[in-house]
């Protein structure tokens, strides 16, 4: 069940030009260098 | 062999910051295996505005949306969600319903499939897969919206 709502979910919005555009910044962010890496994310989580 | 980064979004980083702790362990765990085989393809891609093609793979009960640069040994992860979550912030558009309603013959297979609706049973789909009162019914020979 978890793979068809899965599916379904990807199937509604694969050709949404707002979702494509979402990602597509969200990649321009990690580019500009607001991307935070994997061990640095759990050493803020460890303080927080 | 070469050893790569996963790279989180802010957005990501929000996503684990409020969830709870023993989720958070497991999705932690989860962005590790991705680092394990960064070659890895999804079990679903989806393009961007730019053309990269992402991939996006359901990990327990996560999906990851992620896309690796080889050249910079990076797994840059930008969308983070539990698979379970309706799209509610995508409602389908017309041109969604259209394809809903004018699913492949192996993409209705595959969502009865999963569901473990019989062949010739119909599928529904109803609020609480959308964000709205809507319903479709998926057969597979023919679906209909109502």
């Amino acid at each position: 069940m978890l793979k068809a709502l899965a599916y379904l979910k990807h199937l509604l919005r694969s050709e949404n030009p707002d979702y494509q555009g979402e990602l597509a910044r969200r990649h321009a962010d990690i580019e500009a260098g607001l991307g935070v890496g994997l061990n640095e994310a759990k050493e803020r989580l460890d303080r927080a | 062999m070469r050893v790569y980064e996963v790279i989180l979004h802010e957005s990501a980083w929000a996503v684990l910051a409020a969830t709870e702790l023993a989720k958070r362990r497991r999705l932690l765990a989860l962005f590790e295996s991705l680092k394990a085989s960064p070659f890895r393809t999804g079990d679903f891609q989806q393009r961007d505005r730019t053309g990269r093609t992402n991939e996006v793979l359901l990990l327990g009960e996560w999906l990851v949306t992620f896309w690796s640069d080889h050249a910079a040994c990076e797994i840059l992860t930008v969308n983070p969600e539990r698979a379970e979550d309706r799209a509610k912030d995508h409602r389908p558009s017309p041109p969604v319903l259209g394809k809903l309603n004018r699913l492949q013959p192996h993409q209705a297979h595959f969502l009865h499939r999963m569901v473990g609706v019989p062949r010739d049973e119909e599928l529904i789909l109803d609020q609480r897969n959308f964000g709205c009162g809507m319903q479709v019914k998926i057969s597979q020979q023919v679906s209909s919206r109502t």
